[in-house]
């Protein structure tokens, strides 16, 4: 019996101990304007994207990754981490429904950093070699900078539960479709692509395959990929794919293309094709305010 | 307060899509469980029936066996969110973008996931049943096949049902890995709610309820089951030949 309890009061130090030494310095945030004032702070970002890298940018960076985008906005609010990098329109977005947000701009001036194209932008990734690929090249040589960016706004808008009169990307749906353009995106990454469980935002376009009856796909990627499709007198077809099968599912030929927010980056480039970028963004890291 | 309220909400405003996750859960492990029980019991004899004298026959027996002792030694010993993936995609590699049907195909991964295990348990469960039994059967001139039939798998079936029932609600909690392909059960539904009200504990709470509820209804009914097997507490021996006694009483297990 007295073993027992020496045990267990042995470990509850140990646990103790464990607890207090994790306790490490936290770095006060609240007013940061820019990166150097992130020094030492914790500091989040996406697995497997650039983000992750990014974050490298501020100095004793206490970096870790997170699978899920939305999981990011928890222990923001959880208070796990102070702060988690972004895109520009996401963090807009976000602020817009939480006022207790705000975000800076992921530059940092010692070194001269900033997100390349490249980096930041996206474009719509095809299987190597794929003769749509200038085809939807064709396409997105007809879209101004400025529907881009008014398209943009619109989702960041539907996104924050605002309505909208008329998409700037203005396309007829083909009555006779010579094809189907099957698309990959999350569906979980304001307000580029996200998920509805009916069909409450303008534009929404159900998510295709077994199961996913009633649920809704909108954003800026989906009005993007529903102009593609239009314009190439395709039906649109949406498919809801985690991040890591994105890329899979495009090599094995489960879909066409990939319009999901993805950044071009090289190491992508080796796997698959990208078009020309239809929007570009600047990083920024979002902390509360 | 503000919790409660918050859970109040997500249950009002997205009860069909936890109704339809839980209704998919149940699917899967339920289907998955039988398959898997089937496999196992297939496996189970195959592995434990006495080698035949014919050679052809006792090689093909052989390859059988060291085809099972594989699939079960791969397949007990990789995480069921790896095989998912692997089989998922992999299928869609090797038809060149044919993907499988979402539903079926998690039934697939759980059931084959299941059998694995089953196997185990079945051959345990044959092995556990007294020599006595298989002489018995073969003294009354029962084949090997009748012996099993019935005399032993029925055996069997009573005693393994505590560890079946252990696969099952394994199952029901185990079948929330399936949403990495997009498998719409509960905990991919969490995930769909979660990422529009971003209350990621509140989500993720009454979705660990409803699970609890599964399990716990589950662990009762198959408990109800077991002591219905197990026959009455209360009843009679009459007298024989080698007891003295005419009756022998026996009160709640006790005589």
């Amino acid at each position: 019996m007295k073993k027992a309890w020496i045990m267990i009061v042995a470990l509850a130090c140990i646990i103790g101990c464990v607890g207090c030494s994790a306790q490490a310095e936290r770095v006060d945030v609240k007013n940061a304007t820019n990166l150097s004032d992130l020094a030492g702070a914790k500091i989040a970002a996406q697995n497997g994207t650039f983000h992750a890298e990014a974050a490298q940018q501020i100095e004793n960076v206490q970096a870790s990754t997170y699978p899920e985008f939305a999981d990011l906005l928890t222990a923001l609010k959880s208070g796990a981490i102070d702060g988690y990098v972004a895109e520009e329109p996401t963090a807009k977005s976000v602020c817009k429904t939480d006022s207790t947000l705000t975000y800076v701009p992921l530059v940092n001036n010692d070194t001269g950093f900033t997100a390349t194209a490249a980096d930041v932008g996206i474009a719509v990734g095809l299987k190597t070699s794929s003769a749509l690929r200038d085809k939807i090249n064709g396409v997105l040589a007809t879209v101004t900078e400025e529907q881009k960016q008014t398209l943009m706004e619109q989702s960041m808008a539907l996104a924050a539960g605002e309505t909208v009169e008329a998409f700037a990307l203005a396309s007829e749906v083909p009555t006779a479709p010579n094809g189907t353009l099957k698309v990959g995106m999350e569906c979980a990454y304001e307000p580029y692509n996200w998920t509805e469980t009916e069909a409450k935002t303008m534009g929404a376009v159900p998510i295709s395959g077994e199961g996913k009856e009633g649920l809704y796909a909108n954003g800026y990627d989906v009005q993007m990929a529903l102009y593609i499709a239009n314009k190439l007198g395709m039906k649109l077809e949406i498919y809801a794919i985690e991040w890591d099968s994105l890329l899979p599912a495009l090599e094995s030929g489960a879909i066409d293309a990939i319009v999901a927010g993805m950044s071009p980056t090289a190491e992508r480039e080796e796997q698959i094709d990208f078009t020309q970028t239809y929007y570009e963004s600047n990083l920024v890291v979002i902390i509360k305010k | 307060m503000a919790f409660l309220r918050d859970v109040y909400t997500i249950l009002v405003e997205y009860y069909p899509q936890l109704l339809a996750g839980v209704k998919n859960t149940l699917l899967i492990a339920l289907t998955g469980t039988v398959a898997g029980l089937l496999i196992g019991l297939l496996t189970g004899v195959v592995r434990t029936a006495p080698l035949s004298g014919n050679p052809m026959l006792r090689a093909l027996h052989k390859i059988l066996n060291a085809i099972i002792a594989v699939y079960v030694e791969i397949f007990r010993g990789t995480p069921m969110m790896v095989q998912a993936m692997v089989i998922y995609w992999g299928y869609a590699f090797a038809t060149q973008g044919n993907t499988l049907a979402l539903l079926p195909s998690g039934i697939l991964i759980v059931s084959i996931n299941t059998g694995a295990y089953m196997a185990e348990i079945v051959r345990g469960g044959i092995i556990s049943i007294d020599r006595g039994q298989f002489e018995g059967a073969m003294s009354i001139g029962m084949s090997h096949t009748q012996t099993m039939l019935r005399v032993i798998i029925p055996q069997v079936l009573r005693n393994i049902l505590p560890a079946v029932s252990n696969e099952f609600v394994i199952n029901i909690k185990d079948t929330s890995v399936l949403n990495v392909i997009g498998v719409t059960e509960l905990y991919y539904f969490a995930g769909i709610i979660k990422r529009q009200n971003f209350q990621t504990f509140q989500t993720y709470m009454v979705v660990c309820v409803l699970y609890f509820i599964m399990t716990f209804t589950i662990t009762c009914l198959l408990r109800f089951v077991e002591r219905k097997l197990e026959g009455k507490d209360t009843y009679t021996i009459f007298g024989s030949q080698s007891s003295s006694k005419a009756q022998i009483q026996i009160r709640n297990g006790e005589g």
